[in-house]
């Protein structure tokens, strides 16, 4: 007679090379685990003492004006949208940068590749004159 | 029971690393003031233990018995997740440095009396003495380092401080520009070494050469940009002291302080050793020499002490620099990543493809490359056209001397 | 989050732009009426705001207790004003106090940096005006111990100065050489940062022939280290780059704010008392009076500033050199180095002023005296101060990152500034 089992287990269909990845886990584990433990071996260790003088914020010894959360220049969101389009453009290209040794190089498929990599790269470039036309990379 | 080979030595080699690697990092600390001293003819801390050897244990007690303060003005939970968020991608940077190389492993079967674990049997096989032996390797430089901006970006911004609100910012700013070069070199290097694996380029450059010596203005480039990374001087600007006081971390005291500190020199260990591993040969002594293939556990030592030898005097190099270069201003530091290091790592990046393309990818050719590219960057220089070179007074209405016209 | 009313009026720089338009984006969340106001703009709504950051008076990089109130745009600063006062200490009032011997201690703590200088500007002007001699022995004296002090005060400049660029070790290596000095002003006088050895009438203590050696010796040593330090600071690329070209300061401008001192001589202006008005030995010695080249950027930058001390401090080897070979023994008698002056004398009636070149700029006292054991007023006219107020000009749209480096190249004392 079948009995049925009781409980199934999950499908935990992990892939045979993304196990490979589990290292990398156990080292953030343990090492999430002593930035835990550190931080809360010092909260139990040292002394509670506060006061309205220490509970505010430290501005060079006067009392703080103004807030620190205020809408401040934009230039440093278009250094970071900038940051992002270079850093996705460079991580497209890591596939293609370890798999080009491999093909003959007088193939015309190894052409073809410089030729995509190459207009890929132009148009990165464009970008990057664009935002230095625009002003991104003005920092003073 | 079985397991592999490999992932017994993963075990061992994460529980080993990273004890080691927090070790190293507080005597990081003693032998930073220690070259400190050196360098400004001091003797430098000597008073905890024989030539204050204790001196870690020391600042590490103090730090822990020190007052685990949050102000009332600061976003909580932003506010202690920020150290953590440091101080995690920091220690977990090194998993992917191949240590030892690789290590024909002989298979055993651990004794039946130790509990849990006796009687699972070890399979043979070549393993990669490193934590984790993945194909992706260095995207995972590139992915833990991205992680790294986050820390200090809501160090910076919950602390609700002016200055570390600024110091933030900068920080964020610096990290993310520095990314870029370090992207791009590590193309060029994927393109010299046709993989993604570290062990398999430290191998590469075994055969043929150091790519310090095939690439040294990629390695230059990317020497500069760990720095800036690591946010070491001259680019600590996130934590200048002479503008912002403590920078991200003016708020922060006691070991969530430490973790920050921690992590720069964590910082500091796991990129020396991801450069000594893609620039300086990892395990192999000198380059130009052919080195004989010690094999067993003592060649895997071995190979450990040669990359953890580059890597200390990588360091040291670092504290030295730190010890003799005033800082960089926010313009400057911002200029020399977007201006010069992006568009010459491109110029490297593109160089290096059409040579290989070409077939002239012996290092050689890729010297010769960089010394090019290194001349004609230096050529036009002078025709580049310069900004003023003064700050920009703005003329004020009715002024004697900055007249508006 | 304590914003009374009082701190507000007090630092919030009103917001004119300095292209002379209203920029529209004052400091909004300060006052809060004005907010209200402001709250029906649109435009408000995607304008950045602008910061106001202090810088002192307990900071790191403002040499001691200056306070500047920043308003910031991100990086930029658009104007910066300093605030005084937090070392007062009522120097001058407490001179009308005191006899005149009694007050040369007091005159050390205004420029604590160079003791020496101060207590000689007073006591010649004391001199001056009761119509002292002093022997040309301690004359001499007064030459070597305050040209000494000069080059201890342009040596804390030069470190500091590195420390307010990010450069640590310069700052220990000039504190080493300071060492020195100051051990040799110890042998001299038993003191190492207050000295008052400077008295009405001499010197409180006469040197020894082997004090006299051990000064050559220290010149010989410290000489070439002046090199070592350009090669270390002054000519590092960073350096230049951080220095040159930042807050320059043009000479009509220095003029007019009565910079003086190597303030003003970073500017490309001789004006070197010493040389222009002279007093004690001076017109017998040979000096140059160095000035700002913009070798790195423009005339008066920072740099120029900075390397104008450098540069004094091989004079002032040289100036000590001479007053070596050329001083005088102590055979005239026991007491070569002072002239008697009673303790509680007693001046008549009239008024002097006297300006002298110290590290810092020029240093005046101004004493008028009623008859009577004490002066009637004393003033003392502050280089720093003179030289302090012309930072808001200088900090116009510079990188915050500028501002200490202008701070630490127009190197003020608080205590002098304050008094």
């Amino acid at each position: 007679m079948h009995v049925p089992p009781l409980f199934t287990p999950l499908p935990l269909a992990i892939d045979p090379v993304a196990f490979n990845y589990w290292p990398i886990v156990l080292l953030l584990t343990i090492a999430v685990g002593f930035a835990v433990l550190v931080m809360i071996g010092t909260h139990i260790l040292g002394p509670q003492r506060t006061g309205p003088e220490k509970e505010t914020t430290y501005e060079s010894g006067v009392n703080p004006v103004d807030t620190a959360r205020k809408r401040f220049n934009v230039r440093y969101y278009l250094l970071a949208m900038t940051f992002l389009v270079f850093d996705v453009e460079i991580i497209f290209l890591y596939p293609w940068a370890t798999t080009f040794r491999q093909i003959d190089a007088d193939s015309q498929l190894a052409t073809m590749f410089v030729c995509r990599i190459l207009f890929f790269l132009l148009t990165s470039v464009i970008a990057y004159a664009y935002a230095w036309r625009k002003g991104v990379f003005r920092f003073d | 029971m079985t397991i592999t080979a490999q992932a017994l030595v993963s075990i061992i080699v994460i529980a080993v690393v990273f004890n080691v690697s927090l070790g190293a990092v507080a005597y990081c600390i003693l032998l930073e003031r220690k070259i400190c001293a050196w360098v400004q003819d001091r003797i430098g801390p000597n008073r905890v233990g024989p030539m204050g050897l204790f001196q870690p244990l020391a600042d590490g007690l103090k730090l822990f018995l020190k007052e685990d303060y949050n102000p009332g003005h600061v976003d909580k939970w932003l506010f202690l997740l920020a150290p953590c968020f440091v101080i995690v991608p920091a220690l977990v940077g090194w998993a992917i440095v191949p240590w030892g190389g690789v290590w024909d492993f002989q298979g055993f079967i651990f004794w039946e009396w130790i509990p849990f674990i006796g009687g699972t049997e070890v399979v043979a096989g070549p393993v990669n003495v490193s934590a984790v032996s993945v194909s992706i390797g260095l995207v995972y430089v590139l992915a833990v380092g991205g992680v790294g901006v986050y820390g200090v970006t809501l160090g910076g911004w919950a602390s609700n401080n002016k200055y570390s609100f600024l110091g933030g910012v900068r920080a964020t700013a610096q990290m993310l520009s520095y990314e870029i070069p370090i992207g791009v070199i590590l193309l060029v290097i994927l393109l010299m070494a046709g993989t993604l694996r570290p062990d398999v380029i430290v191998q590469h450059q075994v055969e043929t050469m150091w790519n310090i010596v095939a690439h040294p203005l990629a390695a230059v480039i990317y020497f500069t940009a760990i720095l800036a990374e690591a946010n070491r001087a001259p680019f600590d600007l996130a934590e200048a002291e002479q503008e912002l006081i403590g920078g991200f971390h003016t708020e922060y005291a006691s070991m969530k302080w430490a973790l920050f500190f921690f992590a720069e020199y964590s910082h500091m260990i796991t990129a020396s050793a991801i450069f000594a591993v893609i620039f300086l040969g990892g395990w192999h002594v000198f380059p130009f020499v052919p080195q004989a293939e010690v094999s067993g556990l003592f060649g895997v030592l071995l190979k450990f002490a040669i990359l953890a030898g580059k890597v200390a005097l990588l360091i040291v190099f670092m504290m030295v620099v730190r010890w003799t270069l005033p800082r960089f201003r926010y313009d400057q530091l911002m200029n020399l990543a977007w201006k010069i290091l992006i568009p010459i790592s491109g110029l490297l990046l593109v160089g290096t493809t059409l040579m290989t393309w070409k077939g002239l990818d012996q290092w050689w050719w890729m010297l010769a490359l960089n010394i090019a590219i290194f001349i004609a960057v230096w050529g036009i220089q002078p025709f580049v056209p310069k900004g003023d070179p003064t700050n920009r007074k703005l003329p004020l209405e009715g002024s004697r001397f900055s007249p508006a016209e | 989050m304590a914003t009374t009313e009082r701190e507000t009026e007090f630092i919030v720089p009103r917001a004119t732009d300095f292209d002379g338009q209203t920029s529209g984006i004052g400091p909004h969340g300060l006052v809060p009426e004005e907010q209200s106001a402001m709250s029906g703009v649109e435009l408000e709504d995607v304008e950045t705001e602008e910061m106001l950051i202090n810088m002192g008076p307990q900071h790191p990089a403002t040499h001691g207790v200056l306070r500047v109130v920043l308003r910031t745009d991100g990086e930029l600063v658009l104007e910066a004003v300093p605030h005084l006062g937090y070392l007062h200490r009522c120097a001058e009032k407490i001179g009308e106090n005191l006899a005149y011997a009694m007050y040369v201690p007091y005159t050390d703590r205004m420029d604590y940096v160079a003791g020496m200088n101060e207590n000689w500007a007073f006591c010649q002007a004391v001199e001056q005006l009761a119509g002292i001699q002093v022997p040309r022995r301690a004359e001499f004296l007064r030459v070597i111990a305050g040209e000494l002090q000069r080059i201890a005060s342009h040596l804390v400049s030069f470190g500091t100065y590195g420390l307010d660029l990010g450069a640590f070790t310069p700052f220990l290596y000039a504190f080493r050489e300071r060492e020195y000095i100051l051990d040799l002003f110890e042998m001299l006088c038993g003191a190492r940062l207050t000295y008052s050895y400077y008295t009405i009438g001499g010197l409180t203590h006469d040197a020894t022939d082997d004090w006299l050696m051990k000064v050559g010796e220290f010149l010989a040593y410290f000489e070439p280290k002046i090199k070592e330090y350009n090669a270390l600071l002054s000519y590092n690329r960073i350096f230049t780059k951080r220095a040159g070209g930042v807050g320059v300061l043009p000479a009509d401008l220095a003029i007019a704010y009565g910079c003086t001192g190597p303030v003003i001589r970073g500017s490309g202006v001789p004006y070197d008392l010493r040389r222009d008005k002279p007093y004690s030995l001076y017109p017998e010695l040979d000096f140059e009076v160095c000035v700002g080249t913009g070798e790195f950027g423009q005339v008066g930058d920072c740099w120029d500033r900075y390397m104008v001390r450098m540069k004094e401090m091989e004079q002032s080897v040289r100036i000590i050199q001479q007053c070596l070979k050329m001083i005088p023994d102590n055979a005239e008698g026991a007491n070569g180095h002072r002239v008697k002056v009673r303790r509680n004398f007693k001046v008549d009636p009239g008024e002097v002023y006297l300006e002298m070149e110290n590290p810092r700029g020029v240093l005046g006292f101004y004493i008028e005296s009623q008859g009577g054991a004490q002066p009637y007023r004393v003033k003392a006219r502050a280089g720093t101060f003179c030289n302090l107020s012309v930072l808001p000009e200088l900090c116009h749209n510079v990188m915050l990152a500028d501002v200490p480096a202008i701070i630490g190249s127009i190197d003020v004392v608080m205590g002098q500034v304050d008094r």
